[in-house]
């Protein structure tokens, strides 16, 4: 248990472009915002841009959803109990739809009516750790796992709704509706040191469900054996390793973990 | 997750009554919510406070209302306290699945008709209402604390923990943002019933129209909507989207769709008592629109409703109805002019107690539409009831309507159902 001063909590991570992905010259989908450090929270928010043909633009469309995700969070941070299921979501897609349109203009875009969001659909999923709740955000697929002291990992938000045969996504239309939002309340910053959130080129390169699990609760390991700073320098190795023997995939991971790794 | 109390777990109640922990249902911001079960079997659900929201205070308002109990069964009260290990929790009923919240309404999980939706309006109008004969408050009408059944407008108020006296000025709760009276947002008043009408004419609103009455321009140019920005829409400077002499918090289409087409769908009479709700009712507590009076204007409005002859939508009756989905012309119904009610009278409209006196019972049924069993396309009114009904023709002939019997829809006859009379139109 953390036990005296106040939780301090870190958010570190990487994004790699994937294997497949290099080898046909393509930009990076996947995108990572990290909350700069701050004592009362911290922040992490990872997206996946589709990539597929009708998403020409989608690198751009998850970057944007990352950057506005994370403001939008900060900005909310003492109401999100009561915004989290109509009124965040609503503002979140509202926010990703005012940069895409302002970017498509910008660059001088073809304008189509409806206008095209589908070119940069994108999916998201953010995390905010504080003293005393942590909250998960996620439209479309990826995975976000909670840690427990002991080292357990177990996914929160797992279940998607049925949107037919379209992956969920922020350019969906009535989008807000496909978010999922999730507020756990904490007696104790340290029942979940850690919370870890990844696009999902990163469990596609598991074999099974528990060996994505076992990542989890790896990680805490090494948290606790070696600290945060050591993982945050051997990431991107790591995940472009995953990559490679796995899914081909771009791959984003984010980690919140308390900063001290004292436990008694 | 760590939870306070552990699957199997068992709990002495003040009326000693053991409980056993079932299983974790969901946690909120001052405590987690477990299902468990009482020797005979029987299920109910246990509120847990955390440590931090455990005061003696908030154990003291519990067993205050425990002895009081509740305004009626639509409300999820605290039936008896267990308190352990220097903590506590209380005990109520537990929330039938077919129960959505007003999220799942806003996310179209649920979707009534609008005929179980203005039911669903009756029923929460006068459940605050006995709430509030009592000299009670809510104190925290919102999204979260409401539940109700698509199929009938059935209603259930959950979170009942926070209830107190009128003005009581120990308690720590105010609301839920958004919901809030805009005078205690500026700190010149405490909860009370005023300030309740406002919270649930908000709510109201939502159901209706899916949308929030002052979030219009100004919100949706907003990008940092910290607590000052807040404070500004729905405290210090609240803006009705409709108001008829301030256009500037209009909402923007595209992003505030639902606000402007329920608007536009329902009944000026309707739109007018929102209007002021949100207008004269935004200053003035004495303003605001009563519980009797949402009744009376849900009821109204249930009464009105027909469907298009093309598409089947619900619509609502006017001189010239047009489907507000297929914008076809609509051919009315017959309706039953009653006590100043104009009821439709669908293929599938029944007569309840309320039409005959005005008491919002729509349960005890007096009469429905019904076909002729040899004559399809020939409808009349079954009497259901034990009583004879009068029927008079337009010619003033009269016949007796026994029990069982059907009263022809001629238009101009009368139809005297004992405590009152109705005419055919």
């Amino acid at each position: 248990m953390i036990s005296g001063k106040k939780a301090e909590w870190l958010a570190i991570g990487s994004v790699v472009t994937g294997a497949m992905h290099l080898r046909k010259e393509m930009p990076c989908q996947d995108a990572l915002y990290l909350s700069p450090p701050n004592p009362n929270f911290a922040i992490a928010c990872v997206a996946d841009g589709h990539g597929s043909n009708s998403c020409p633009y989608s690198d751009e469309g998850s970057t944007i959803a990352v950057k506005v995700a994370g403001e939008l969070l900060e900005t909310m941070l003492p109401n999100l109990s009561d915004h989290k299921d109509v009124w965040l979501p609503k503002k979140l897609v509202a926010m990703w739809e005012d940069e895409v349109r302002a970017i498509h203009e910008k660059k001088e875009r073809e304008m189509l009516d409806p206008f095209p969001y589908t070119l940069y659909g994108t999916t998201l999923l953010a995390v905010v750790a504080t003293d005393s709740f942590v909250f998960a955000l996620q439209i479309g697929d990826g995975n976000i796992l909670m840690i427990d002291a002991n080292g357990t990992a177990k996914p929160i938000l797992a279940e998607a709704e049925n949107v037919g045969e379209d992956t969920e996504s922020l350019c969906l239309k009535e989008a807000w509706q496909y978010i999922r939002t999730q507020i756990i309340p904490l007696s104790l910053p340290s029942d979940v040191p850690m919370l870890m959130l990844s696009t999902d080129g990163y469990a596609n390169g598991f074999m099974n469900n528990s060996g994505f699990l076992k990542a989890g609760s790896d990680f805490y390991k090494l948290w606790q054996e070696e600290g945060a700073d050591f993982i945050n320098e051997a990431l991107p190795e790591w995940l472009r390793q995953s990559s490679d023997r796995g899914s081909g995939d771009d791959i984003a991971l984010a980690l919140i973990t308390l900063k001290s790794a004292q436990t008694n | 997750m760590i939870y306070a109390l552990s699957d199997g777990k068992k709990l002495l109640s003040k009326h000693r009554i053991a409980y056993k922990v079932i299983r974790f249902i969901a946690s909120g911001g001052q405590g987690e919510v477990y299902e468990v079960e009482d020797k005979s079997g029987q299920r109910y659900a246990l509120k847990w406070y955390f440590k931090h929201s455990a005061t003696k205070y908030q154990q003291k308002l519990i067993e205050r209302l425990i002895e009081r109990g509740a305004p009626d069964e639509r409300f999820l009260w605290p039936l008896d306290i267990i308190i352990s290990d220097g903590l506590f929790g209380y005990i109520m009923r537990l929330r039938p699945p077919a129960y959505k919240s007003i999220v799942d309404l806003m996310k179209r999980r649920a979707e009534p008709t609008f005929s179980a939706l203005c039911m669903a309006g009756i029923n929460l109008a006068d459940s605050y209402q006995n709430l509030h004969s009592q000299g009670l408050c809510y104190r925290d009408i919102s999204f979260g604390n409401l539940f109700f059944n698509p199929a009938d407008g059935d209603v259930l108020i959950c979170d009942n923990d926070n209830v107190t006296v009128n003005l009581d000025k120990d308690s720590s709760t105010h609301g839920t943002p958004r919901f809030i009276a805009p005078e205690i947002i500026t700190g010149k008043k405490l909860p009370s019933t005023e300030t309740d009408l406002y919270s649930m004419a908000v709510l109201l609103f939502y159901m209706f129209m899916l949308h929030h009455p002052l979030e219009g321009a100004i919100e949706a140019n907003i990008k940092c909507f910290d607590a000052k920005a807040m404070e500004k829409i729905y405290g210090h400077d609240p803006i009705f989207i409709w108001d008829s002499t301030n256009q500037s918090n209009r909402p923007i289409p595209g992003y505030q769709d639902n606000a402007i087409i329920f608007w536009h769908m329902y009944p000026p009479y309707l739109r007018d008592m929102f209007t002021q709700a949100f207008t004269k009712g935004l200053h003035d507590g004495n303003a605001r629109i009563v519980e009797k009076e949402w009744k009376d204007a849900f009821s109204k409005l249930r009464n009105s409703i027909l469907y298009c002859n093309k598409c089947g939508a619900e619509n609502f009756f006017n001189k010239k109805p047009t489907c507000w989905a297929c914008k076809s012309a609509i051919s009315p119904p017959p309706r039953l002019n009653i006590r100043g009610q104009l009821v439709m009278l669908n293929a599938n409209s029944i007569i309840h107690a309320h039409h005959l006196y005005g008491n919002f019972d729509f349960v005890r049924m007096i009469g429905k539409v019904s076909q002729h069993p040899t004559q399809p396309g020939k409808w009349g009114i079954t009497n259901v009831t034990k009583d004879n009904w009068t029927f008079t023709k337009p010619t003033s002939d009269t016949a007796v309507i026994e029990s069982g019997r059907t009263a022809p829809l001629v238009s101009g006859a009368k139809i005297n159902f004992g405590p009152t009379e109705g005419t055919i139109e």
